[in-house]
């Protein structure tokens, strides 16, 4: 049977102006409801400002999760440091705040990420993700932002640079409806 | 729009669909692949795309210590190959995940004798048997479950001759041999910064040896080329 997706474009012909294709996250599920859900992964954090060496769960299993998806090499992350940091301080108390580089440590160490993020003014929980457990489903172009409700669920993701307005404009909605 | 895929469909079964009999569809289509083109074709690429031959290989598994070649493959599986090399500073790493989550989805859905995972290294001379183990292992591959193999060709030459000229994925290695990088020194542009010059490229390719999809980039945020939409795509071809 190798036909099977045609059988499926036309049923999906109809559906495709409403509600699409929704589940593109994370693994396969069953129901809408849980295909943009993710299952939470285990990070290890590292000493550096703002940031203790352990581990963070993102999603988190409460609450709102913010991530940047970011790498040392990348221009447009370090030149988005001070927005991040302007959002960290603005929203941070009310959701888990994390940059994730999948960076392996042989090509840049504890230390030297954790210089990087001085030199940046970083300020928030810095974790790695060394084996692409989280970014092989959120794409490795850099800088990008997923953020997740208390459910888990990806409510929005952007590859690229952002204003503070643009981030506050994705993050807000949620943190109000969350807090309702 | 998610799924592009899908409306690519609508041109050819037009009539198919008006007949009001899906099923016909499947019965009376002679297309050589499971997966219809893709929406948007990408210029004239110097790979093998959709509904191409898949250029003929035979490479050797150091781990299985067996020959891998598109001659075996072809009749018995469909195949996924993509291309690192373990020094990678960038995201070959990624590319090995992807295929594990392909490896984790076929043994859940039992088609894992149905598929073989192919991850070609183009520096062989840095990535002997040992150092593609741990590579595996490192992004959670099952090397026991019989369908994932390292291809390694025998020299860095013959390696980047197969991935530029035979399968037309562009690939470079500049200062093999100097793995001690020092991430300043490169010039700090959003891709290629490593020491190799890579397409990351993932080919599915079905039982008959015909190419369903290939992906440049298929590590960039795109939605075809999510895990969830590619191992869609997977699953399709071999089932």
């Amino acid at each position: 049977m190798r036909r099977r997706d045609v059988v499926a474009g036309i049923v999906g012909v109809g559906a495709l102006g409403s509600a699409g294709f929704t589940a593109v996250y994370g693994l396969p599920t069953s129901s809408e409801g849980e295909d943009r859900r993710h299952e939470p992964i285990d990070l290890e954090t590292v000493a550096a400002t703002g940031s203790d060496a352990g581990t963070v769960t993102v999603p988190t299993e409460s609450g709102v999760t913010f991530v940047d998806l970011f790498a040392t090499t990348c221009d447009v992350c370090r030149e988005q440091m001070p927005t991040l940091g302007e959002l960290h301080d603005r929203y941070g108390e009310e959701m888990t705040f994390v940059s994730v580089t999948n960076e392996r440590a042989q090509f840049v160490d504890d230390d030297a990420l954790a210089a990087w993020w001085d030199d940046h003014d970083g300020r928030w929980t810095l974790a790695r993700d060394p084996t692409s457990e989280l970014i092989v489903h959120y794409g490795t172009s850099t800088p990008t932002a997923v953020l997740f409700d208390s459910a888990g669920n990806v409510v929005w993701e952007d590859t690229g640079r952002k204003s503070l307005e643009e981030f506050e404009a994705n993050v807000r909605p949620v943190l109000e409806r969350e807090r309702a | 729009m998610n799924r592009r895929s899908y409306l690519g469909t609508l041109g050819s079964v037009g009539v198919a669909a008006t007949a009001g009999c899906l099923d016909a569809v499947a019965l009376t289509d002679d297309s050589r692949t499971a997966l219809s083109p893709p929406e948007q074709p990408r210029g004239e690429p110097i790979h093998p795309t959709h509904d191409d031959e898949f250029p003929p290989f035979r490479l050797m598994d150091p781990i299985a210590d067996a020959e891998i070649s598109l001659e075996g493959l072809t009749g018995d599986r469909a195949f996924v190959m993509t291309f690192i090399y373990t020094s990678c500073t960038e995201q070959c790493g990624t590319l090995v995940r992807l295929l594990q989550l392909i490896q984790e989805d076929a043994r859940e859905r039992g088609y894992g004798d149905d598929v073989a995972l192919l991850a070609m290294t183009f520096d062989p001379e840095t990535d002997g048997r040992d150092e593609l183990r741990e590579y595996g292992e490192l992004f959670g591959v099952d090397l026991e479950a019989g369908n994932f193999h390292f291809l390694r060709p025998e020299s860095n030459d013959e390696a980047l001759e197969i991935i530029n000229e035979r399968f037309g994925v562009p690939a470079e290695l500049d200062d093999v041999g100097d793995h001690d990088h020092n991430h300043d020194d490169h010039d700090h542009d959003d891709h290629n910064h490593g020491h190799g010059i890579h397409y990351y490229m993932l080919f599915i390719v079905n039982e008959e040896g015909i190419v369903e999809r290939s992906y440049p980039n298929v590590v960039d945020s795109r939605e075809e080329t999510r895990p969830k939409a590619i191992i869609e795509s997977v699953r399709t071809v071999v089932e």
